[in-house]
């Protein structure tokens, strides 16, 4: 059996852990704070606070339409706006600004040439459309995240992704392990020598 | 299942603990802590406009303004329990299971580790109670799977009531529980395999997991490779029992680091005391603490959703 396999069909809870995890490089400054959210009658599968204060809700299509995805997106904005003073209030240590305008992201395997147009019309940032694909490696699954450029404007993530999926063969290629250790964390340090104060070359 | 946003901020709310200022409809004899988070609540769903009015029960004082929500708060859910198989005088998986549970409440959650009392007069643990940091081993009655299991949904209850930061119930299963027939349950529904890179131990821990997914419905599985030297090692062999996993059982094996059986493990075992605060800047302690912030993390992302 390959130890790679692209087209699989995830079910939302672990694809909603995939993308979490894959946010962490795309957007190092938002954090993840709450999955599974209900706003107004729908779940956000993310909400996060990004580098500037801001509230971002997190929407990954699966099987959903672009036009929903959309709708949704647009009502978690106007859902979090109010809120975000008293977010704050409530729970200060997540850093919330309340004067910062609330963001969306929305993931997608593909978005129709409707929704990328309806994004353009929100001001920059407000409403950003990410590609995904799904993949399943050593029994974990993964994702790769592509953010969908506007047109006239530059991607602003700070790591961009092809638009064919990477070679799964390349050293580079994502793995299930996790650790948040380098190798230098396992090294042990010499104890100091109790006879002459000096590091002891055993241990 | 699906939370409101307001039922779930409490985890988040550790800094309104010291809000001097409790709300004026607080009840007597509660706590300033609680009142103060309804109100800053009831502030915020007012301001929302999502404030429903709810009918008082008959028995309760004039607190009209509180809402179902406010009852949320004061009563969070149970804490996650993360089932850890280990053998009856498997010394080295206690002691990493105890240094977890330290590790986690050194990075503010509620950790306690539950096992069967069978284990007594073994020595796999410290005595019973409150340990360093706040940690907790406590030991149950229990001759089976299912009693452990309730006694682990009992405990996570009570415990959950009585935090606000989270945290989980480390379960000591013993390995012939999961073995043994029996129906299957979903007495515990997150696992934890712990082995070693050597092939054997890998063979091992991929019948443990299929064993524990023959047992228990739902069981979401991870491990965690220790007793390595290098991260390449721990890689290979996690990458080495997830395809095993996957390809003779379907299973999803979720990573959850690696940890290292130095000296520095064997000493703390000899002595009792957590490696952690024994040996803070062992490799041992440092990967220890990886471990227990994945742990944690998944832990308060179990909750939240």
């Amino acid at each position: 059996m390959a130890d790679f396999e692209w087209n699989v069909r995830p079910e939302r809870a672990s694809l909603r852990r995939a993308v979490r995890h894959a946010l962490r490089d795309l957007d190092p400054g938002l954090r993840i704070v709450a999955e599974d959210f209900l706003s107004i009658r729908s779940r956000m599968d993310l909400l996060g606070v990004a580098e500037e204060g801001e509230i971002v809700s997190v929407r990954i299509g699966l099987g959903t339409s672009g036009e929903e995805l959309l709708t949704r997106a647009l009502a978690d904005l106007a859902w979090l706006r109010p809120r975000a003073a008293d977010l704050l209030k409530l729970v200060p240590g997540l850093g919330i600004e309340p004067s910062a305008e609330p963001r969306a992201l929305l993931l997608s395997p593909d978005f129709d040439d409707e929704t990328r147009a309806a994004v353009e019309n929100l001001p920059l940032r407000t409403l950003e459309l990410i590609g995904y694909r799904a993949y399943r490696q050593h029994g974990g699954l993964g994702v790769v995240l592509e953010p969908c450029k506007p047109r006239g404007a530059a991607l602003r993530s700070p790591r961009r992704i092809g638009s064919e999926p990477e070679d799964p063969t390349r050293a580079s290629r994502p793995t299930g392990f996790r650790t948040g250790l380098r190798d230098e964390d396992l090294r042990v340090e010499p104890e100091p020598d109790p006879r002459s104060g000096t590091p002891s070359s055993q241990n | 299942m699906p939370r409101d946003l307001a039922d779930v901020l409490h985890y988040f709310l550790p800094e309104l603990d010291d809000d001097p200022q409790p709300a004026a409809d607080s009840e007597p004899g509660e706590p300033a802590t609680v009142a103060a988070r309804d109100a800053a609540r009831g502030a915020a769903e007012t301001a929302a406009g999502l404030a429903a009015p709810i009918e008082a029960p008959p028995d309760e004082p004039p607190a009209a303004t509180r809402s179902p929500r406010s009852r949320a708060i004061e009563t969070p859910p149970p804490l996650p329990i993360l089932g850890i198989p280990s053998a009856d005088r498997d010394v080295v998986r206690a002691a990493l299971i105890w240094n977890l549970a330290v590790e986690t409440a050194r990075l503010g959650g509620r950790a306690i580790v539950l096992a069967p009392a069978v284990d007594e007069d073994s020595p796999l643990w410290p005595a019973p109670g409150t340990g360093p940091l706040g940690a907790e081993l406590q030991l149950s009655p229990v001759h089976d799977l299912a009693e452990l299991g309730r006694a682990a949904k009992a405990l996570a209850s009570d415990r959950g009531r009585r935090t606000r930061q989270g945290g989980a119930i480390f379960v000591r299963v013993p390995i012939q529980w999961i073995e043994a027939d029996g129906p299957r349950s979903d007495v515990i529904d997150w696992w934890l395999v712990l082995t070693t890179a050597h092939r054997r131990d890998l063979a091992a821990a991929t019948e443990l997991a299929a064993a524990i997914d023959g047992r228990l419905e739902r069981a979401e599985i991870g491990a965690t490779i220790h007793g390595v030297s290098s991260i390449g090692e721990a890689r290979g062999a996690f990458e080495h029992l997830a395809r095993r996993c996957r390809d003779q059982r379907g299973l999803d094996l979720r990573s959850y680091g690696l940890l290292v059986d130095d000296l520095h493990v064997y000493r703390a075992i000899a002595s009792q005391r957590p490696i952690g605060l024994a040996h803070p800047q062992a490799p041992a302690t440092r990967a220890l603490m990886d471990v227990a912030s994945m742990l944690y993390e998944d832990a308060r992302s179990r909750v939240l959703g």
